[in-house]
């Protein structure tokens, strides 16, 4: 047997070697996932976490979170409709219609000083025209948003924040959003609104309990 | 040597686009359509002359002051979190009521009438609890307070009605909408009540006017039109608060565009008397309450304080 052999030899063994604590270590990876997973009493663990009244003592997975929009900080600033990486905004307006004064005059409907109120474009606010206006009863309407149109631009936000009830607040919309881990849109927003919430508890929405919806 | 200079020109030229670009990401890149504009009309507050000057300020210790009135040359008392303060003109405290509950509303004569969600509770000038009046039901949330004569006058959004009470908490009758067509309008609790000499003058926000009812709940003349200049009423519910001055004109309080105005005793716009430059564009709602010399005592509770307007002699 000459020195290369015994060389191709060794490298056999070391690599047999390294195969076995390979396996091994996988083993006790998963003995470890299991017993951890019987001890917790979990059997969702794993990306479809939801979280669960158990989580606080479960060390096995952290349950996922999501970006979303806290209400009470934002400025509506105009940068959500913006600083996204997709090309329409995943930040979109939400309404709360338990909330709403269902004003005819509709400071998140109309432009500052329209002098028709009527739908006409040119008294409309919303850049995009996503914003239904449908008669209840003299003087009330209702107010809709057309979730395909909004740009999450915020306009209509800061008229019905400042004028009237603060029905409608922005929201990460996470039918759209792609979850960045680094949210483009909250490294740049200038009122730190955006945080990391569990996705039990994707949404911020304003009057809870009461109905919400686009 | 001349590769060297050719080098050093590409390096500043390469940094200088590397600064113009950062600089230019790190400006304003919302494009003006996306954002909601009512400068112009902040802009026309400061182009009309301001008759009122702020000559005092009292700060108050209340986490959420909500309500003040003031019993002619007399006592001011200030409602909010679960205390009444009675303070004399000067702003100086000179009792503390404890109350069993969150005030909304308040009005003084020798008694002092707090408002609460559901129902009203007289306390004397020195303090004692004499009164607490039966409740007006789970739906009633009273919003303002009003003394006319001996009969005590109560807004309640919950309900859409004025309620009238004798000095002892009687119920004498209620003053509902004239008419369902052109009746009360509230999108926002901002509903408030003033009397004088010609009875009531009820704040009808949603429809951004001003409406006058005898006490038993006829309605006489209106005034106030919804417009974002200066003379009109903006927003889905101004103005939220009025009170009535000693020679019969009125003071209005918005919010939106935080304003303090005076109207002639006819409804016309007089002046503005502090608008969102002096207030701040921040200023929650603003309560309002004229004493016998003619000041104007507005309850900024997003500064927590009284603000005691004057008007100054015309120089003219």
């Amino acid at each position: 047997m000459t020195d290369n052999d015994q060389k191709q030899t060794s490298r056999r063994e070391m690599l047999r070697l390294v195969g076995r604590v390979g396996v091994l270590g996988c083993l006790a990876s998963l003995a470890g996932m299991l017993t951890g997973r019987l001890r917790a009493g979990c059997i969702e663990a794993g990306p479809a976490c939801k979280g669960c009244p158990d989580q606080d003592g479960c060390d096995l997975v952290t349950p996922p979170t999501v970006w979303q929009l806290d209400p009470a900080k934002c400025t509506q600033c105009g940068q959500c409709a913006t600083d996204c990486v997709l090309a329409q905004s995943a930040v979109r307006c939400f309404h709360t219609h338990a909330l709403c004064g269902h004003c005819k005059l509709c400071f998140g409907y109309f432009e500052p000083g329209a002098r028709v109120l009527s739908s006409a474009a040119e008294n409309q606010l919303c850049p995009t025209g996503a914003i239904q206006r449908r008669f209840v009863e003299d003087p009330y309407y209702t107010y809709t948003i057309e979730k395909d149109l909004c740009i999450g631009c915020a306009k209509c936000v800061h008229g019905c924040g400042m004028f009237g009830n603060g029905s409608l607040y922005l929201q990460v919309d996470h039918e759209l959003c792609k979850n960045c881990n680094e949210c483009s849109i909250a490294r740049r927003c200038p009122a730190n609104a955006f945080e990391r919430v569990p996705v039990s508890e994707a949404y911020l929405l304003k009057g809870q309990g009461e109905e919400e919806g686009h | 040597m001349k590769t060297r200079g050719i080098w050093i020109v590409l390096t500043l030229v390469a940094v200088a686009v590397v600064i113009f670009l950062s600089l230019r990401r790190g400006g304003p890149r919302v494009p003006q359509a996306y954002l909601y504009d009512v400068e112009q009309y902040r802009e026309a507050e400061t182009q009309v002359p301001l008759p009122y000057k702020e000559t005092a300020r009292w700060p108050l210790a209340l986490r959420e002051p909500r309500a003040v009135a003031v019993k002619g040359d007399g006592p001011v008392v200030v409602v909010g979190d679960r205390v009444a303060l009675v303070l004399d003109a000067a702003g100086e405290e000179l009792r503390r009521i404890e109350l069993a509950d969150e005030p909304r509303c308040v009005a003084v004569a020798d008694v002092v009438y707090v408002g609460f969600l559901d129902r009203i509770v007289a306390y004397g000038l020195d303090g004692e609890k004499q009164a607490e009046w039966e409740t007006l039901g789970e739906q009633a949330y009273l919003t303002g307070l009003a003394i006319l004569g001996d009969e005590v006058f109560a807004t309640d959004y919950g309900q859409r009605v004025v309620w009238r009470f004798d000095a002892e908490g009687k119920m004498r009758g209620r003053i509902r909408s004239a008419s369902k067509s052109d009746g009360f309008v509230f999108p926002s609790p901002t509903f408030d009540v003033a009397a004088d000499g010609d009875g009531l003058w009820v704040v009808n926000s949603g429809r951004r006017r001003v409406e006058q009812y005898s006490p038993q709940g006829k309605r006489g003349t209106m005034w106030g039109r919804s417009s974002m200049e200066l003379d009109g009423f903006s927003g889905c519910c101004n103005p939220t608060h009025i009170a009535v001055m000693p020679d019969g004109r009125f003071v209005t309080t918005e919010k939106g565009l935080p304003r303090v105005k005076v109207y002639a005793a006819d409804g016309t716009f007089a002046a503005l008397v502090a608008g969102s430059v002096q207030l701040g564009q921040d200023a929650g709602l603003l309560d309002v309450a004229v004493d016998a010399a003619g000041r104007i005592l507005v309850l900024d509770a997003a500064d927590r304080s009284i603000r005691i307007y004057e008007e100054q002699p015309d120089d003219g």
